[in-house]
């Protein structure tokens, strides 16, 4: 094996990359089982699917040799995903009938949803296992609708100008909710950096505008199957320069959004220390994502996958999956055998599932 | 001693909740798992876990204590389990996702069967649920979609109130012959992008656009054209239309909802394909209406295929390709339809 115990004396910090083990071919067997069967229990099957793909992604993780674990079953997810459902659909029906109650109702979900994002958040976590050692994550209520929900306000009165300083307070309050058993993580991220990654997107965004609308208008042309503006009638030109637009603000989002999102993973794990080593020595992280290769990665996935009608969802998956996992190194002060979980069980698995189906993503 | 010693598998043992690893061995003994970690040999205690079998993934066999064997070796590791008589969990997944091709073929059958299952079963749904709403729930639905119109398309009419009045009272013989109610009003509006046009809404009003009146100033035409939206009325096809679309968003994003934006992206047109077939039929249904009931209240029977011809001029392209995705019948049929004989 290739895990034996090494003898105990203090090593150099070593470099430990990220290794992703996983197949194109493989995941795509996987995936049309799980929509096969999916399809045939008229949905409920997707609740194993779920941990089905999970655990493949994670076991196919390796740190050091050792793969990550996505250990919860499918029983669980279904359970949590009905009453989810069911707190949706509550919600749906009091909304769409009751208008007047809009407003306590909005109070609710205002006062709720962090309440939601935690318990949901430390439950992915605590399913999430290297080397029989938990994770979890301990943010706090008032914290996470600080960061999340209020401070959103004043910096929307600044124009936007201090959203750079809240996405750093955010990723530290979030890297430092997180344990790994009983080891906390902590972020140290330069202010300045933020800002120059938000700089660079904006700067971005506005040179693939350019190209982006020239895009859309051939597209919207293209598909009318005409070659000439000039012979549209007035409705027809109004609908072209509609389509011309959405497929600008499309494209404009699917690239520069993606790019803000590969800097700011780059610039957390880069800060991010890993303690409870028996010597306080700090294991630290590195992560050399290149943000236009990620773009790039997101948006040619998107094209294939909408052309293939979804047949290469599995391939576009595992691409940005490998990529990313591949540019991740943890450097460990120290041999890696000192962690130990803390003893918790893993509940909140409705918050979750109500993350997930209402396309919450909390995430670093 | 125990004399035979059985199958094993080489791998590695957490403690309970640590990360040190010790080489372990696991082996089955006269059907019983024993587990050999750090210079101990203990037997597995009933009450432990086994991870799912993927493909390359580790096989992990979690003790009630909380430690954990860890193994690379997953086809000895189910061998081991099988000798123990134990369920290796996700046996069968993994062995399905061995025949890909298998698994194509019944994907593309069971879609194709669910397909057919709703294109029959939504349409008959909506047929009865649209019977069960309430004239006045339906009437509601009808007042809300004209002021949203109101406010997006429409402007006011610019018809002189005598000329309303006269097509009011017309209507009015249509709506009386049918035996429709008499909430079931005319209005007028400027059609602005609709052109000449006339619109049934739900329970009630029916819209008749300035444009259509300039366009078609028989009487016995406008009837024609008239009775038509009667007969949406009569058959609730508006409401129907509104209900089957729903069912249909509903049962596709149920499918492919959670995986990615995909839905969004293919429902709205696989949609509009799907319907347009029940669309063309209401719109054949209709006619057929127009005809019986323009004849009943006396008018001339040549009214609609005269109205329809007279649209067919103002048009452009497209009125009588008929196409798949098309709401109406292409014209020319239509007017051969309505065509006495």
């Amino acid at each position: 094996m290739t895990d034996l115990p090494t003898p105990p004396v203090s090593p150099p910090p070593m470099a430990h990359p990220l290794r992703f083990t996983g197949s194109t071919a493989g995941y795509f067997r996987l995936w049309l089982v799980n929509l096969l069967l999916s399809v045939a229990t008229l949905g409920v099957w997707s609740a194993w699917a779920k941990v089905r793909t999970k655990k493949y992604f994670y076991g196919h993780t390796r740190l050091a040799g050792s793969a990550f674990d996505y250990d919860t079953t499918g029983w669980v997810i279904l359970k949590g995903r009905a009453v989810a459902v069911a707190v949706i659909a509550v919600w749906s029906v009091l909304t769409g009938f009751a208008p007047l109650a809009a407003l306590p109702l909005g109070a609710v979900v205002f006062f709720g949803l962090p309440w939601i994002i935690n318990r949901g958040l430390r439950f992915n976590a605590r399913v999430t296992v290297w080397r029989n050692v938990r994770f979890d994550f301990q943010g706090s209520y008032g914290r996470t609708l600080l960061y999340f929900f209020v401070l959103i306000i004043p910096v929307y009165m600044t124009g936007l100008l201090g959203l750079p300083w809240l996405q750093r307070a955010r990723s530290r309050y979030l890297t430092e909710s997180y344990r790994f058993g009983t080891a906390p993580f902590h972020l140290t991220a330069d202010l300045g950096e933020f800002y120059a990654a938000y700089l660079r997107t904006v700067l971005a965004g506005v040179l693939m505008l350019i190209p982006a609308i020239g895009i859309g208008v051939g597209l919207a042309v293209g598909l009318d199957g005409s070659t000439v503006l000039d012979s549209l009638n007035s409705d027809q030109a109004a609908g072209v320069t509609l389509v011309a637009i959405y497929a600008g603000i499309f494209v404009l989002t699917a690239t520069v959004l993606p790019y803000l999102r590969a800097q700011i993973l780059a610039l957390t794990l880069n800060g991010t220390t890993l303690g409870g080593s028996a010597t306080g020595r700090l294991h630290r992280f590195s992560c050399t994502l290149s943000p236009v290769r990620y773009a790039w990665i997101c948006l040619s996935n998107l094209a294939a996958v909408a052309v293939s009608l979804g047949l290469l969802m599995p391939w576009a998956t595992v691409r940005l999956h490998r990529y990313t996992v591949g540019a991740i190194t943890a450097h460990a002060a120290e041999d890696l055998d000192g962690f130990v979980s803390a003893q918790e069980t893993a509940s909140g698995v409705i918050s979750s599932e109500i993350m997930d189906l209402e396309g919450i993503s909390v995430a670093l | 001693m125990p004399s035979d010693p059985g199958p094993t598998v080489d791998g590695v043992f957490y403690p309970a909740g640590t990360s040190r690893p010790l080489a372990a061995t696991l082996t089955a003994t006269g059907g019983t798992l024993s587990l050999t970690a750090g210079g101990l040999i203990r037997p597995v205690p009933d009450g432990f876990r086994v991870s799912e079998r993927l493909t390359g993934v580790a096989r992990a066999l979690t003790l009630p204590d909380g430690g954990r064997f860890v193994t690379e070796d997953g086809s000895g590791f189910s061998a081991l389990l099988a000798t123990c008589g134990h369920r290796d969990r996700g046996g069968l997944m993994t062995r399905l996702e061995q025949r890909g091709r298998l698994v194509m073929v019944l994907l593309v059958a069971l879609t194709l069967l669910l397909v057919l299952g709703l294109r029959l079963m939504i349409p008959a749904a909506s047929h009865w649920l649209a019977h069960q709403i309430p004239p006045a729930i339906e009437r509601q639905i009808g007042r809300g979609t004209l002021t949203t119109l109101d406010h997006g398309l429409f402007s006011p009419t610019t018809l002189p109130e005598e000329e309303q009045r006269r097509l009011s009272a017309l209507f009015n013989r249509l709506r009386d012959t049918a035996g429709l109610p008499p909430e079931v009003t005319l209005e007028f509006r400027q059609g602005n992008r609709l052109k000449a046009n006339a619109v049934a809404l739900p329970g009630g009003p029916v819209v008749l656009t300035d444009e259509m009146v300039a366009l078609i100033p028989q009487d016995d035409a406008l009837a024609g054209i008239l009775a038509h939206e009667l007969g949406h009325l009569h058959a609730r096809h508006g409401l129907q239309q509104m209900i089957r679309s729903s069912l249909w968003l509903v049962s596709v994003t149920l499918y492919i909802g959670d995986d990615a934006g995909l839905s969004d992206l293919v429902s709205g047109s696989t949609l509009a394909l799907i319907d347009s077939g029940y669309s063309r039929d209401d719109e054949r249904d209709a006619d057929t209406y127009a005809l019986a009931l323009t004849a009943r209240a006396g008018f001339s029977p040549g009214g609609l295929a005269d109205a329809l011809t007279a649209l067919r001029s103002t048009c452009r392209t497209d009125c009588d390709s008929g196409s798949l995705l098309s709401t109406h019948p292409g014209l020319t049929e239509r007017i051969e339809q309505a065509r006495p004989r």
